[in-house]
């Protein structure tokens, strides 16, 4: 039996649909090899390799959406697929927006790939993970042990075809290191952690990455619950990333129509601090979630959502872009084959300032200086009320007076936004996900 | 798939040909439904079918995995091949035993979801969302799923075991988001199981939909919860969040071997008060976290973990166990064969006993009273944990209060266990999907009414603001 991989697959779909009578349909092919090593212990606990592949079908019949996917690429998986979607669609209800985009001119060329990555041998990525973990346990006698150092890459191409003469592909890469690390005196033991990804494998650091979860561990050591009040706060770029994650939902087109974002309307209106600037930018240069076209096929560009702290714009896919009257951001985004091309975020991030990390923890008479936060997946994206665990360290003037943990901290996302006293300079990335520090007005700190 | 058992076993001894004590094939075939209901109407229906297969070879406790979604017999000869070059220790010739009897089980399912029209599946989401609208003027937004799922699985190993399974799934999810002039609030509801359609009999949509929408409306008028350290009281029907953060993680015996957990080393010791008993089953029949065997092959078991106080048992899968001299104790679960299967829950519930629920909110002079649990988060290295408080109520002289938001519980695991004082005889379990790794696996966690002597309340008013 014959099998049809990637842009022969999609376009498989394509006749096969066509010779069907189906006139509006979209069929998007995506295949990954992954690599994942993990160290712990001075040894390579999991080494995982792996190559999926997969398909999804989309299609609009008298104006209703089905949606279908395989990973049989032989004529009868697809042809199910067809079939599947197809029935589907007599089941949903009729939307006029409904619309599969035309192809462009032009598309923008980020750098996505490292051609490199391929070529680099086995051992020697498997060397960084133990290098890294050795580092973390070379850095103070406290560190009692590394809970997982790891090391992982993803090489990935996608092939999108549709009967609006779509006819794309693209390829790209990403590579990334992570660590957590125990530290323990007698009494306790505290965990830190370091992440950092790029698409270039250059960029990674193991160095690096393992000193910073090693002293994120150790600065929690002879930590205290505190007295419960309303404090002062600086977020960590990780917490802060969280917190923009959180944020981040209000501004997809999709929320904003459906109820679901309190930005709704506001549009012009300054509802954050000045010197806030959101963006979402697909074509950062070396940004992991760069592409040069988005999962419908429209090309992708930089995005400001937010100026100045005033709203400037939502993230549109073709679908909420049409129901507005305006045209796509090209922020269509597919988790997966397995899902079908929602308002979704690319590069996201929150612009650096122009104040140095340490000028904002000195120019804080007391505060809590928070580098974890837990449960952040139970905070509320349409109310924006959350309320989380946090660890971090208490301040005076930037001096830590000691470690935190066993708190909690409660407030809401937009009164946060409202409140930024501090913007950093040090504008670091998580995957796609970046903050820099920022020092916030006031929390309410849950302890004894 | 079709695999003659001589193929299986060329595969297994390529795989096993430069290294390893173990190994094992896992087949799985996904086909999934799901329905998606918002602003009112059906917006999509999604339906596919995955095939994929994952070769583990385990060796000295380390693990070699690769996956593909290839399942020709020279495609799994190649991925086997590429497993080996991984281990990459000395060749050798693993004698392979001949294949045991093959062992078949499957989730006990009175209507299979694919004997279920589309269409009977879009009336169950209409149902739920009518009814959830209907409640109350103040509702903008009520968003529906649900799934259901037939997974085929095979799993074959170098000791000879042949396992194949058939495990059903069916789910329905309600988020409803009501909203009075500034204030926006969600009630969250979710039910389901290792069952088929007939679910549907017992537990109406109707009521599931009500059930959200009407907490979504009372949080509206609810106060900010306090913060502060007091005692709190969880309902029976508040769901099991809270053992699973504050000691189901921590007993997961590759974070105990790891030297992550806080429950390290104290079998035999007494880690809870002594009217704890915490059990995992696998077993409990149409639980969400129930399974014939699991994704090692190993039959499903219950397991205590903690009896009147003492710690009995660790959750293992078969390495773990192998490495503790024990028996694996059914708890080898994977997400998919993306994964290779670690230690994980199943059904995971504290025992009740013997108290009236009514007589443990009347001890409480100044409290909480927690109705609904939400998510949680553990970090199992010092056992804090937290978990949302979905809905909440103020306790005062041993009277339910005014309704409180916004706030999580924030605990340390070993210590909020010897603090619970009083069990109820109310047991009740809540559906889930717990994450560890990067995998999710479905579970249910459960508890009676319970009193804690004091937890952290993450709230947003301080208690000198009443």
């Amino acid at each position: 039996m014959s099998k049809f991989k990637g842009e022969e697959a999609v376009q498989k779909v394509l006749d096969i649909a066509k010779s069907k009578g189906i006139k509006e349909v979209e069929a998007f092919y995506v295949r990954y090899e992954d690599l994942e090593v993990e160290a712990t212990q001075s040894k390579i606990e999991t080494l995982k390799i792996s190559e999926e592949e997969g398909l999804g079908v989309r299609l609009i019949d008298d104006q209703r959406l089905g949606f279908s996917y395989t990973t049989d690429f032989e004529v009868q998986g697809l042809e199910e697929a067809i079939e599947n979607a197809f029935n589907a669609a007599l089941l949903t209800k009729e939307d006029e927006y409904l619309l599969l985009p035309v192809p462009s001119a032009t598309y923008p060329q980020p750098n996505t790939l490292d051609p490199t990555l391929k070529e680099i041998p086995l051992s020697t990525k498997i060397e960084m993970a133990l290098k890294m973990e050795r580092e973390a346990k070379a850095f103070d006698k406290r560190i009692k042990l590394v809970e997982s150092s790891s090391y992982t890459d993803t090489f990935y191409e996608v092939a999108l075809a549709s009967s609006k003469g779509m006819n794309l592909k693209r390829q790209g890469s990403y590579c990334g290191l992570s660590i957590a690390v125990v530290a323990a005196d007698e009494e306790e033991s505290q965990t830190g952690f370091d992440i950092f990804y790029s698409t270039h494998y250059e960029d990674l650091d193991p160095v690096k990455v393992g000193i910073k979860g090693a002293s994120n561990a150790l600065k929690l050591l002879g930590g205290k619950r505190v007295n419960t009040k309303k404090t002062a706060i600086i977020l960590s770029p990780y917490v802060a990333s969280e917190f923009l994650s959180l944020l981040g939902a209000s501004f997809l087109a999709e929320n904003v129509q459906k109820k679901k974002s309190i930005l709704a309307g506001r549009e012009g209106e300054k509802v954050f601090s000045s010197g806030i600037n959101i963006i979402d930018n697909a074509i950062l240069d070396k940004g992991v979630a760069s592409a040069s076209f988005d999962g419908e096929g429209v090309p992708t560009r930089r995005n400001i959502l937010v100026e100045d702290g005033r709203i400037a714009s939502f993230l549109h896919n073709t679908y909420t872009a049409n129901k507005a009257g305006l045209s796509s951001t090209g922020n269509a985004r597919r988790d997966s084959y397995k899902a079908t091309p929602e308002v979704g975020f690319t590069n996201f991030y929150l612009a650096p300032g122009d104040r140095k990390e340490e000028e904002l923890l000195q120019d804080t008479e007391e505060g809590f200086y928070i580098m974890e936060v837990m449960g952040m997946h139970t905070a509320n994206p349409i109310s924006g009320d959350f309320s989380v665990g946090a660890s971090g360290l208490w301040l005076k003037k930037g001096e830590v007076v000691y470690p935190v943990h066993g708190v909690a901290i409660a407030g809401n996302i937009f009164e946060i936004f409202a409140m930024i006293e501090g913007i950093g300079d040090n504008l670091t990335f998580y995957g796609s996900i970046g903050s820099p520090t920022l020092k916030i007005k006031e929390m309410m700190v849950s302890g004894e | 798939m079709d695999l003659a058992e001589a193929e299986i076993k060329a595969i297994l001894e390529r795989a096993l040909a430069q290294g390893g004590d173990f190994a094992d094939i896992y087949f799985e075939e996904n086909f999934r439904t799901s329905i998606f209901n918002e602003e009112d109407r059906v917006e999509k229906i999604t339906s596919g079918r995955e095939v994929g297969v994952g070769i583990r070879v385990v060796d000295k406790g380390n693990t070699y995995y690769a996956y593909s979604n290839d399942l020709e017999p020279a495609s799994l000869f190649d991925l086997a091949a590429k497993v080996a070059l991984c281990v990459a220790k000395d060749e050798k010739n693993f004698a392979l035993p001949p294949f045991a009897t093959k062992r078949k089980g499957e989730t006990i399912c009175r209507i299979k979801p694919d004997k279920v029209a589309l269409a009977e599946k879009v009336k169950i989401v209409e149902r739920c969302n009518a009814a959830a609208r209907a409640v109350d003027e103040r509702i903008i937004q009520v968003t529906i799923s649900y799934r259901d799922s037939i997974k085929k699985i095979i799993i074959i190993n170098s000791e000879g075991e042949w396992t194949e399974e058939e495990v059903v799934r069916t789910q329905l999810m309600v988020n409803v988001t009501a909203r009075e002039g500034k204030e926006i609030q969600t009630g969250y509801e979710s039910m389901g199981g290792t069952t088929g359609f007939e679910i549907f009999e017992k537990e109406l949509p109707e009521d599931l939909g009500r059930l959200a929408a009407q907490r979504a409306v009372n949080l509206l008028l609810a106060r900010n919860a306090p913060a502060g350290t007091m005692p709190v009281v969880m309902a029976g029907e508040a769901g099991g969040t809270m053992i699973h953060e504050a000691c189901g993680h921590g007993l997961e015996a590759d974070l105990v071997q790891k030297g992550i957990s806080v429950y390290q080393g104290k079998k035999g010791e007494a880690v809870a008060s002594p009217v704890v008993t915490i059990i995992d089953d696998a077993t409990l029949e149409g639980k969400h976290g129930s399974y014939p065997f699991d994704d090692e092959g190993v039959p499903a078991q219950k397991t205590v973990l903690i009896e009147n106080g003492v710690l009995k048992s660790y959750l293992y899968d078969r390495i773990t166990a192998l490495k503790d001299n024990v028996s694996s104790t059914g708890n080898g679960r994977r997400e998919s064969y993306q994964h290779k299967p670690i230690p994980r829950m199943s059904n995971t519930y504290l025992a009740p006993g013997e108290k009236n629920p009514a007589e443990i909110i009347a001890e409480v002079d100044k409290g909480l009273l927690v109705k609904k649990m939400g998510g949680g988060q553990v970090n199992t290295t010092n056992g804090d944990f937290v978990f949302e408080v979905a809905e909440g109520y103020i306790l005062h002289k041993g009277e339910v209060k005014e309704m409180v938001r916004g706030a999580v519980l924030s605990g340390n695991g070993p210590q909020v266990l010897q603090m619970i004082e009083e069990v109820g005889n109310d047991l009740n379990f809540d559906i889930g999907t717990c994450g560890k790794d990067g995998q999710g696996v479905p579970v249910s966690d459960g508890q009676p009414t319970i009193l804690i002597k004091e937890l952290v309340v993450g709230g947003r008013m301080e208690e000198k603001d009443e």
